[in-house]
C-alpha cells in the first residue's frame, strides 16, 4: 500500500471497525454489509478530516468502492486542489 | 475531536459495562451529532457503555412522546429553528412574505408551548439537556442583518420564555447559547449538507454542540474547596513589605481584579465551597488585613488559615486534612508559577490555577474557570452547614485531644442521630452524598439519577438517610445506606458517610439500627476496596478482625461483640421500610 492507500484504509476501518486492513482495498458497497448511505456520509467526513479534501455531496452516489475514493483523492491531490472538487 | 476519533472512542467502549442509554431528540438527521454525543459522553462516563438512540427525521415532538415509554437515563434535545416552523429553516419552500413570517412566528410560539408540554411529561428521573437553536436564521426579516427586527426579537422573546420555563425543572439543564457561541464560532451551518442530506451542522459545530450536551447530561463533580495565596492574589502587594494598610484591591488603585476575586471567593463560600488560605507571611500582619472593614471576602468565610513560612505544599496538606477531602476535590490558586509547581508536584490531584496579576483578560477567564469548576446546580442545606461543621469538627478534635478522655467526651456530646427510613422521592441529597463521598464509601459506585431512582423504587429496597447534631452544632444529612431484602438476609449495596461525621460512632449506630429495623441476623455488604475508601476498610477490619477483600457477610453477633458504647439519642422518621 502507498501512503494514500494506507491513510484511506485507516478511514475505512474507522467507519467499518470489523474490516481488516487487507480487506479495505477491495471494499465495495456491495461487499460490505454495513455500507449504507449514512456510512458513505460518515466516510466522506472522516476522509475530509484526514486529507483536508472536501468531496462535493453531488458525487456521493459515485463513491461506491475503495477504488473510487482512491481515484478521487489521487486526482484531487495531484491537481494540488484542497477545496471542493 | 474529529469524527474518526469519535468513532474510535465509541468502538472501544466497555461492552461488559452497565449501559447508559440516551435519547437524542432532534428534527434533523442526527448522524454526526449522535456519534459525537456518544463519544463525549463515553469519555465522561468511562465505566459505562453509552448508547445513543434517536427518533424519526422531522418528528421532534414524536420523539419526545416516545421517551416516556423508553427506558432511557438521559435525553438530549437539540432544537433548531426549523423544528419550530419549517419556514424558519432553509429546506422549506414556504413563503418569507410579511404575513407568512408573522404566521411562522405564531406557529413557532405554539410549537414551543407544545414542546414544553411534551418535555413536562418526560419521567422525572430522566436527566434532560436542551440546546436552543444554534444556527443562523434565514434572511426572512425585512430589516438588514445588522439591525434586529421586531419579529426576530419577538421570536427570541418566545424562546427565552420557553427556556426559562424549562430551566425551573429539576434535572433539566439548558445550554448557554453565549458560551456555545464562544466555543463554536461561525461557520456552523453547512448549507449543501443540509439541503442535500438534512445534516445542517458542520462537523466542527456538531462536535461542539455534542460536547455541550454531554457536559449537561454528565456534569463533572464540582470541586469542594479553594486554597488561595494572599499576596498579589487576594490583594495587590506584598503585605510583609507595604504593611496591612498598603495592600489594595480597589478600582482607584487599578487593582479591582483582586476585589473581583475576593467577591467570587465569598460567593462560592456562601454556596458551600470551602475557602482556605496558604500564605508565606507573618500571621499577625495578615490578621490585621483581615480586620480591615473594606475587605470584600469576610474573614469568617475562610477556614483554615495556614500563614507561616513553611512550604505551600505542606500548608495544602494540612488544609486537606482539616477539610478531610481528597486532593482531587481542591483548587490551589497562586500568582507564583514556582509555588504552583511545588504544590502540583506534592499533590498531583490538586487543580493548580495561576492568578494572572495585571492581565485582566486572563483574570476574568480565571474567575470563570473557578466558577465553572465549583459550579453546582443546587445548593443544599448541607452546603450551607459545611463550613460551620468543619469548624465544629476542628473544635471537636481539639476537645477530644486536650479535654476529658474521648469516651466521656462522646458521652457528653449530647448527640442525636435522626434516621429517615423513607426519604422523599426525588430528594437529591442522598444521591449527591453517594456520588461525592470517597473515603467512607462501601464500593465507590456512582449512579446516574435515573439508575438511583430505579434502584430505590424497588419494593424490597431499604433506604435510610441519617442526620446528626450534637451540642457543637448540626452536621445535617451525612450518611446514606441502601440495601435489599433477600430472604433472611439484608444485602447492602451502598453505604456512604460524609467525612465531616467521622469519629462520632454514627456508623456503629447505623448498623445497630439496621439490624434491629430489618430483623435480620446477617447483613451482606457489597464491599469493594478502592484506592480512597481506607476509612471504611478500617471500620470493617475492626469488626471482622481482618481486612475484607471483597463482598462479605456480617452477623449481628459479630457486630455487637465489637460495637463500642453508643451515646446518641436516636430519632426515627419515615414510613415502614
Amino acid at each position: 500500500m502507498n501512503d494514500i492507500e494506507k491513510r484511506l484504509s485507516k478511514c475505512f476501518r474507522a467507519v467499518f471497525p470489523d474490516m481488516a486492513e487487507a480487506q479495505t482495498l477491495a471494499a465495495t458497497q456491495e461487499s460490505v454489509e454495513a455500507w449504507d448511505s449514512l456510512a458513505t456520509v460518515t466516510l466522506v467526513t472522516v476522509i475530509d478530516d484526514e486529507f483536508r479534501v472536501e468531496l462535493d455531496v453531488e458525487y456521493l452516489a459515485e463513491m461506491t468502492s475503495f477504488g473510487k475514493f482512491y481515484e478521487f483523492l489521487t486526482a484531487a491531490i495531484q491537481n494540488g486542489r484542497d477545496s471542493s472538487v | 475531536m474529529t469524527l474518526a476519533e469519535a468513532l474510535n472512542i465509541v468502538r472501544n467502549a466497555p461492552n461488559e459495562a452497565g449501559s447508559f442509554d440516551v435519547m437524542l431528540a432532534c428534527g434533523f438527521t442526527p448522524l454526526h451529532l449522535r456519534t459525537f454525543l456518544c463519544a463525549h459522553l463515553q469519555q465522561r462516563l468511562p465505566q459505562r457503555l453509552v448508547r445513543v438512540g434517536s427518533g424519526l427525521y422531522g418528528d421532534l415532538p414524536g420523539t419526545l412522546e416516545r421517551v416516556s415509554g423508553d427506558p432511557v437515563q438521559a435525553l438530549a434535545i437539540a432544537l433548531e429553528w426549523s423544528d419550530l416552523d419549517p419556514r424558519l429553516g432553509y429546506r422549506s419552500t414556504g413563503s418569507w412574505s410579511e404575513p407568512a413570517v408573522r404566521d411562522a412566528l405564531n406557529v413557532a410560539a405554539a410549537a414551543l408551548r407544545q414542546l414544553a408540554s411534551a418535555i413536562g411529561r418526560v419521567p422525572s428521573h430522566v436527566r434532560i439537556a436542551v440546546s436552543l437553536p444554534t444556527l443562523p436564521l434565514p434572511p426572512l426579516f425585512r430589516t438588514p442583518g445588522w439591525q434586529a427586527s421586531g419579529n426576530e426579537l419577538l421570536l427570541e422573546h418566545e424562546l427565552s420564555g420557553f427556556a426559562l420555563e424549562l430551566a425551573g425543572r429539576r434535572g433539566l439543564a439548558v445550554a448557554n447559547r453565549r458560551c456555545l457561541e464562544e466555543e463554536s464560532p461561525p461557520p456552523r451551518y453547512h448549507p449543501k449538507s443540509d439541503l442535500s442530506l438534512g445534516l445542517p451542522h458542520t462537523p466542527a459545530h456538531a462536535d461542539a454542540l455534542a460536547f455541550t450536551l454531554a457536559r449537561l447530561l454528565a456534569p463533572a463533580a464540582p470541586k469542594k474547596g479553594i486554597v488561595t495565596d494572599l499576596d498579589d492574589t487576594v490583594w495587590d502587594g506584598i503585605v510583609g513589605e507595604v504593611g496591612p494598610d498598603g495592600v489594595s484591591w480597589d478600582l482607584a488603585g487599578h487593582h479591582h481584579l483582586h476585589a473581583l476575586y475576593q467577591k467570587l471567593l465569598a460567593a462560592l463560600s456562601a454556596r458551600g465551597i470551602l475557602v482556605g488560605v496558604a500564605s508565606k507571611n507573618d500571621a499577625a500582619v495578615v490578621e490585621k488585613v483581615f480586620q480591615r472593614p473594606d475587605l470584600v471576602l469576610p474573614p469568617d468565610r475562610v477556614f483554615p488559615f495556614e500563614v507561616h513560612w513553611d512550604a505551600k505544599s505542606r500548608s495544602v496538606a494540612r488544609i486537606l486534612g482539616a477539610w478531610n477531602i481528597a486532593a482531587e476535590d481542591v483548587i490551589f490558586v497562586d500568582d507564583s508559577p514556582m509555588e504552583l509547581a511545588e504544590v502540583a508536584e506534592a499533590h498531583p490531584g490538586v487543580r493548580c490555577v495561576r492568578f494572572p496579576k495585571g492581565d485582566y483578560q486572563a483574570g476574568l477567564a480565571m474567575l470563570r474557570e473557578l466558577r465553572d469548576l465549583c459550579a453546582n446546580e443546587e445548593v443544599s442545606e448541607e452546603d450551607s452547614l459545611r463550613l460551620g461543621s468543619l469548624r465544629q469538627g476542628a473544635r471537636f478534635q481539639r476537645l477530644v485531644e486536650s479535654g476529658p478522655a474521648p469516651e466521656s467526651f462522646l458521652e457528653q456530646a449530647d448527640a442525636t442521630v435522626t434516621v429517615d427510613w423513607h426519604p422523599a422521592f426525588g430528594d437529591s441529597r442522598a444521591l449527591e452524598l453517594v456520588n461525592k463521598t470517597n473515603q467512607f464509601n462501601l464500593n465507590g459506585l456512582r449512579f446516574a439519577e435515573a439508575d438511583w431512582q430505579l434502584r430505590v423504587a424497588q419494593p424490597d429496597t431499604v433506604l435510610a438517610v441519617l442526620s446528626y447534631e450534637d451540642k457543637f452544632g448540626q452536621l445535617g444529612r451525612i450518611m446514606v445506606i441502601q440495601g435489599r431484602r433477600n430472604g433472611p438476609l439484608l444485602e447492602v449495596d451502598t453505604w456512604v458517610m460524609s467525612c465531616r461525621a467521622f469519629a462520632r460512632r454514627i456508623e456503629y449506630q447505623c448498623l445497630r439500627m439496621l439490624f434491629a429495623r430489618s430483623r435480620v441476623s446477617e447483613i451482606r455488604f457489597a464491599f469493594r476496596p478502592t484506592p480512597r475508601n481506607g476509612p471504611i476498610q478500617e471500620f470493617f477490619t475492626e469488626i471482622l478482625g481482618q481486612k475484607p477483600e471483597g463482598a462479605f457477610p456480617m452477623t449481628n453477633v459479630q457486630f455487637e461483640a465489637k460495637c463500642p458504647p453508643l451515646y446518641h439519642r436516636v430519632k426515627e422518621c419515615g414510613s415502614e421500610a
